[in-house]
């Protein structure tokens, strides 16, 4: 009973084949799991769409080049047509989020332990993801602009003792961005996966409760089937931002100095 | 810039040989061209049809709002979060407790400030982008 109404009980990691290196725990988690299913099913789909290759797209086709047109526009309207060298980090890091977010929203699943898994509420997965955009920014930046990619931090066209604080203020809002990136995914699936679970615990509570509070159960009942709804749009919402920004730090590793 | 459009373009800015009045040089008023609108034709209504789309899709999208307050928010917390761990590093490493963190802490609300400004940058870029788009894309 507890266990059932446990708001974070959801977000518990354990291992499947433990494995032990030293004093290393690498053991491969339910988070692991679902890492392989999301890529797996995202590699399978795909291919099984475009395995076709009709002039005249298929459902499953449609839906594939509907994928690659969103990106592809995504990285031209915010980086350019030089971005678009970045596409298949962009498209992979977007479906990758996308997938794992998606599979979030099942309670039960063919996994370890029969329930679902949310591998973006955890911030570690994320900030390593904002972390990867990052190096990539800066290796990239350094390796196109050399030097002046420095110019990221110091703006032209101000006074130059105003670059005393300009400069470090520019170097801590660059700090601050895979912190904020990896912050909002996390934080967004998080919030609403326990949300989603309060709710419905309420309904177990009050259905246990006695015959005439189980009538009050249905109010919650509704209120997480609106969440529910919600929560796949965050879903999607939250990995269109994710992408969305890298192309915007990547558009900086294309072009410093604005 | 094609041809009927150079000739308007010359029209609006030297003024008219046969003395019609001034035309207004903004984009909403520029035709399509100088051919007069047909009401059948096929690029005509293809045009109302997706502006319908648009704008009902914009409708849809105004519900973010949600999104754009936590984006942010986000932005700003980790500005200054930022500020103040590089303030206390210092201050760790060389010695120059409190100064450190009370300098790293203002210059994290501004790096905050400034993510947050961004932010707002691109969000009304965006906001920009589509209404330039609901015109017409051929010109």
């Amino acid at each position: 009973m507890a266990d059932a109404t446990n708001p974070i009980a959801q977000f518990e990691i354990h291992p499947v084949f433990p494995l032990k290196i030293g004093s290393l725990d690498l053991s491969f988690t339910n988070s692991s799991y679902f890492m392989v299913v999301a890529v797996a099913l995202t590699v399978a789909g795909l291919m099984m769409a475009m395995s076709r290759r009709a002039l005249v797209p298929g459902r499953g086709q449609s839906v594939a080049e509907m994928l690659y047109e969103f990106v592809a526009g995504m990285i031209r309207d915010t980086a350019g047509t030089e971005g678009l060298r970045f596409f298949p980090f962009v498209f992979t890091l977007f479906i990758f989020i996308l997938m794992a977010n998606l599979l979030g929203m099942f309670h039960y699943f063919p996994a370890p332990g029969l329930h679902g898994f949310t591998v973006t509420s955890h911030i570690i997965v994320t900030f390593a993801l904002s972390l990867l955009v990052m190096a990539i920014v800066v290796g990239y930046g350094i390796y196109k602009n050399g030097f002046k990619f420095l110019k990221l931090f110091a703006p032209s066209g101000i006074p130059l003792p105003l670059y005393i604080i300009v400069t470090p203020v520019e170097i801590i809002s660059f700090l601050s961005r895979p912190i904020s990136l990896s912050v909002r995914l996390f934080a967004n699936m998080l919030a609403g996966h326990i949300l989603l679970k309060v709710f419905a615990g309420f309904i177990v509570m009050l259905g246990a409760a006695g015959a005439g509070y189980a009538v009050i159960g249905v109010l919650p009942f509704f209120m997480l089937l609106a969440l529910t709804a919600l929560e796949f749009l965050v879903a999607f919402l939250q990995a269109y931002v994710f992408a969305i920004l890298t192309c915007i730090y990547l558009n900086d590793a294309l072009h410093p100095g604005h | 810039m094609t041809w009927p459009n150079l000739a308007y373009t010359v029209r609006a800015l030297v003024g008219d040989p046969l003395g019609r009045p001034q035309i207004a040089m903004s984009c909403r008023d520029k035709p399509l061209s100088n051919a007069p609108k047909d009401p059948d034709d096929f690029e005509q209504r293809l045009q109302a049809k997706l502006d319908a789309r648009r704008s009902e899709e914009e409708a849809r999208n105004r519900a973010s709002g949600w999104a754009v307050g936590l984006r942010y928010g986000s932005d700003f917390m980790a500005g200054v979060l930022v500020g103040i761990g590089l303030g206390f590093a210092f201050d760790w490493f060389v010695g120059t407790a409190p100064l450190g963190i009370m300098v790293g802490t203002l210059l994290g609300f501004a790096a905050g400030t400034l993510n947050v400004v961004r932010a707002a940058q691109e969000v009304n870029a965006a906001g920009d982008k589509d209404a330039e788009s609901r015109q017409d894309p051929r010109d």
